[in-house]
């Protein structure tokens, strides 16, 4: 989701300027500590760095940690500046407050898009150095020599000679008192100096992931708290009408039964209770409107819709003349599916609601805007809702959307003492909110030589956009909707591309990891598949061709061919798809091999990927981030699919919602190009540039062109 | 009901009714929120303990066809030589991103260990197939196993 | 189970003159449930986290080659079987304390069709 720079000029005050250059709240009053912070805040220069008289450094984490490695990325960037190791440091999640933590990219305390390393790369090393800066200056004055003569390592300050050193635990109340420098007034280390950042430093999370202490939101445990399983309409969109209190009150454990006006909770002792009340609750359902909308009847809906012009998003010269004039004209239809996030820890929210105040525990991306939601509900001002975060077991974009924090927030209201809704996986994949539907119609004219003259990409379904974030949904374009479609790698003479804004009945649609590109770099780079096949070209010499004017695509492309071994005899129905792309700040590139039975299954045997994402934070997370992103795409690629039926989704658990095993699994590699450009985002492009790969892998494997996901092996079958 | 089970070595006794599935014996009754809940139909493994050694999904285990087995979890994997080498080697090999299926799949890797020390590529998947990994740490699983099995 | 509480239940029901549930099983839905057991069981000669099914009518329990199995399902005994199927699958860790197959497949019918759909799959 890429955010350009205008939308940073939202009106809100003490805000992060978004010029680069982090205007850092430095009289900022202590009282601004929520109640978790630890006691000594000795010495606090920023929002993110807190020193205590042991030297004992906490960093407090803007960003939610959700598996992408940003709590270890965002630390190595505070540490580098800070010159302290990253042995001793204890990180905190920022409680919310988009002034002191928003993203400068996003205008918001939000973490998504791939935008957390971009939107913090300076702002983080700015408030790690305005931190040295204030300690060497403590030391200097107490050694009374001047500060330029100084320097800090490993938490320590040291006098020119390097007779003198002090630690910086005995400085923090010196430094405390002194006036913090200007972001402006800072110089940064040159990267050749980095001794950190770039690193495969080794992820400050693990050891809790590995030996059960990790707290994830669902872990939570406050004293008093009940446990809730909730049911909310099957028909979606649908109210409780009834539910048998008695049956469920019968039920060893259950403390009460919650209706709201969408749901209905069971609050016990334990969920085991709480699931079996829920069930003996025999919940009566007011279906509403929607119960006859079927998935099949939407994508009739967009096919009709996808017929007639949209809202242009871009237009340079005259495609319809080019397509007209044209050797050989190509036309293709290509369908998405609704895809839900299905993210290991289920939806889940701890909530105690009083009369002053509100206290919510919870994993979200995004905390101001969770903290909105309950004050809005309960009537209290947003001060006096705390919300607690949490490492996030899973995001993929869901935990971008509040909906599960209202949920919880609404059945607290009517409970006594903590709440802890727990969805069951089945209401987590029947009320996820999904990644849209999208049928793209695309033309294209070669010329004799095969060249492309002409490129139309029309774009019909659903807009995430018009209802996240309106300002941002313009003259009928969604940004995300047409991101990677209307800025395709490839110089097109002619190209059009337009938005048709289709919503359909009843499915709420969200943010899915990989957003824009994960839609349209699948249909870009298996149309231009299509292209090169039409030429009788080679897929990765057509597309080098076309990208001479932008090197570091040819760069990644280039290295990705190489390093899979593009153009070697492959066996029968085996083959390699290359697929190319620039998302997120980052140039990526994959080459697939793929291997068709005769009955159409297919085995991914390797997925190869070249990335150029400019600077590195830490490069273990860049290869980790790639097979983990491109391993959530191939499962939705192979089984991924959401369907609707009489107004309900037809989808319910991991037997129907299928996920890519641990036997079905390719090996990914990695080639990282170094490159001194800026940073760019990781935690989605992996995702994006996988579907096309293997599509055209199985195409150069079969001849079949696979133009509808999840990909339908009957297709496949060596008929 | 009541009943006495033996978790981790300590013995408790619990009052809930005996189709309670152990997992949340385990994480409400008890505290030990280590072992995950992911699906509650044994389709994803992230609720993985041992009981007697061996593998079970406790979202599907009731607590009245445990008796006076021995349960172990995470939290206590890590005293056992082969449950230690894996959190290492996990650890090594940076194998977490999220990290919420991890506690399931170092108790399934741990059960093929006990039986299986030096496995193959094949076993590996074969015994792990049954703990799903949204983030995409098979490859990683994998290596870590055979990284510990040495 | 023991082999002679098998037999009694056996006799029993064909005592009752009701025919077992498993004679009237549907392979195409058993097909559709057999998803909720693919996450562990395939009708292919691959073992997955459960011991593959295929060829599975007549067969030992316990002994796939290369499959994971408890000791008590080791030591069980038990032949699959129809009624040994439509026993297990009812309630696995009671027919076989011990077993760490944790899924039960509670309804009779559901039972029938999955067995119908093993007994068809070569």
């Amino acid at each position: 989701m890429q955010r350009k720079g205008t939308l940073s000029r939202v009106d809100r005050r003490n805000f992060l300027k978004l010029s680069g250059g982090l205007v850092v709240a430095l009289t900022l009053p202590s009282s601004k500590w929520t109640a978790e912070a630890q006691a000594s805040a000795n010495f606090a220069p920023n929002g993110f760095i807190r020193i205590d008289n042991q030297g004992f450094v906490t960093m407090v984490m803007p960003m939610a940690e959700m598996g992408q490695g940003i709590h270890t990325a965002h630390s190595m960037l505070l540490a580098e500046e800070l010159e302290v190791g990253l042995d001793k440091v204890r990180l905190e999640l920022s409680p919310p407050d988009d002034a002191l933590y928003g993203n400068p990219l996003l205008g918001s305390q939000t973490t998504g898009g791939s935008t957390s390393i971009r939107g913090f790369w300076t702002p983080l090393r700015q408030a790690g150095a305005i931190a040295r800066t204030l300690l060497i200056e403590a030391a200097a004055r107490q050694w009374n020599v001047d500060p330029k003569t100084c320097h800090a390592l490993n938490g320590l300050v040291l006098d020119g000679t390097g007779s003198r050193q002090l630690a910086y635990g005995a400085l923090v109340d010196a430094a405390a008192a002194l006036p913090a420098p200007a972001a402006k007034d800072l110089t940064l280390k040159d990267p050749k100096d980095f001794r950190i950042i770039g690193t495969p430093q080794k992820r400050l999370d693990t050891p809790p992931k590995v030996n059960g202490t990790a707290s994830f939101g669902i872990d939570v445990k406050v004293p008093g708290m009940k446990i809730a399983a909730i049911s909310i309409s099957p028909v979606l969109g649908g109210k409780p009408k009834s539910a048998d209190e008695k049956a469920a009150l019968a039920v060893k454990g259950v403390r009460q039964v919650v209706l709201t006006d969408q749901a209905v909770a069971v609050v016990a002792d334990h969920m085991g209770a709480a699931k079996k009340g829920l069930e003996a609750a025999a919940i009566v359902w007011e279906d509403g409107a929607n119960s006859t909308v079927n998935s099949v009847d939407i994508v009739r809906q967009l096919e009709e819709a996808s017929k007639t012009p949209g809202s242009v998003a871009r237009s340079e010269g005259d495609v319809e003349a080019a397509l007209a004039n044209a050797s050989r004209r190509l036309d293709a239809v290509y369908q998405l599916p609704f895809l839900a996030h299905a993210a290991m820890e289920p939806m889940n929210c701890t909530v105690h609601v009083r009369k002053d105040a509100c206290d919510i525990w919870v994993g979200t991306q995004v905390p101001t805007m969770a903290q909105r939601t309950a004050a809005q509900i309960t009537g209290l001002p947003a001060q006096a809702v705390n919300i607690h975060n949490h490492i996030i077991g899973g995001g993929f974009g869901r935990r971008l959307e509040i909906d599960g924090i209202a949920h919880a927030v609404k059945v607290a209201q009517q409970v006594e003492g903590p709440v802890k809704v727990i969805w069951s996986r089945e209401e987590d994949i029947q009320h996820d909110m999904y990644r849209p539907y999208y049928y793209d119609r695309l033309s294209a004219g070669l010329d004799r030589d095969g060249k492309p003259v002409a490129w139309t990409h029309r774009v019909s379904g659903s807009s995430v956009m018009a209802r996240y974030f309106p300002p941002a949904f313009k003259n009928g374009v969604d940004p995300d909707g047409v991101e990677g479609a209307a800025e395709p790698p490839y110089a097109f003479p002619a190209i059009h591309v337009e938005f048709k804004q289709v919503e359909p009945p009843a499915v709420p649609t969200a943010w899915w990891r990989g957003v824009g590109p994960t839609h349209n770099v699948f249909v870009v780079e298996s149309f231009i598949d299509e292209l090169a096949a039409a030429a009788k070209a080679d897929a990765v010499a057509y597309r080098k061709s076309l990208l001479g004017h932008n090197p570091r695509a040819l760069g990644v492309l280039t290295t990705a061919a190489e390093k899979a071994g593009w153009g070697k005899a492959m066996p029968a129905r085996q083959g390699m798809g290359v697929s190319v792309q620039f998302a997120f700040g980052t140039y990526m590139a994959m080459v697939a091999e793929v291997a068709v039975g005769n009955d159409g299954s297919l085995k991914i045997g390797r997925l190869v990927c070249a990335v150029d994402c400019g600077l590195q934070v830490n490069p273990d997370t860049i290869a980790a981030q790639i097979e983990g992103g491109s391993l959530f795409g191939l499962t939705a690629a192979l089984h991924g699919a959401i369907t609707l039926k009489d107004g309900r989704i037809e989808q319910s658990n991991f037997d129907t919602y299928i996920p890519l095993r641990i036997d079905e699994a390719p090996v990914v590699e990695t080639h990282v190009i170094k490159s001194a450009a800026a940073p760019g985002g990781m935690g989605e492009a992996g995702t994006a540039v996988v579907f096309p790969a293997v599509t055209n892998a199985i195409f150069a494997a079969t001849g079949k062109r696979i133009r509808t996901l999840p990909i339908n092996t009957d297709l496949l079958k060596n008929s | 009901m009541t009943f006495s089970i033996k978790v981790n070595g300590s013995d408790h006794t619990v009052d809930v009714d005996g189709d309670t599935p152990l997992l949340w014996v385990l994480r409400d009754v008890l505290g030990m929120t280590g072992t995950k809940f992911g699906c509650g139909m044994a389709l994803c493994g992230a609720c993985t303990v041992h009981v007697d050694g061996q593998p079970v999904r406790s979202c599907q285990t009731s607590i009245d066809s445990v008796g006076g087995s021995a349960v172990t979890t995470i939290e206590s994997i890590g005293e056992s030589a082969t449950g230690k080498a894996l959190q290492q080697a996990w650890i090594d090999l940076d194998v977490p991103q999220c990290g919420y299926c991890q506690s399931g799949q170092i108790m399934s890797a741990a059960a093929l260990l006990a039986t299986t020390p030096k496995p193959t590529d094949a076993d590996i998947d074969a015994a792990m197939s049954g703990n799903v990994c949204r983030c995409g740490t098979y490859q990683r699983i994998r290596a870590a196993i055979h990284r510990a099995a040495v | 189970m023991n082999r002679s509480k098998f037999w009694l239940s056996v006799m029993l029901i064909m005592a009752s003159g009701t025919p077992p549930a498993w004679a009237d099983g549907d392979p195409t839905k058993g097909k559709m449930l057999f998803s909720r057991c693919s996450g562990c069981h395939t009708v292919t000669d691959q073992n997955r986290a459960g011991p593959h099914l295929s060829g599975v009518f007549g067969r030992t329990a316990g002994t796939v080659q290369g499959a994971r199995y408890s000791k008590a399902l080791i030591a069980s005994g038990i032949v699959w079987n129809d009624q040994t199927l439509d026993n297990f699958l009812a309630g696995p860790t009671k027919a076989v304390p011990g077993s760490t197959m944790p899924v039960s497949v509670p309804n009779a019918q559901d039972r029938a069709d999955i067995i119908a759909y093993l007994k068809s799959v070569p």
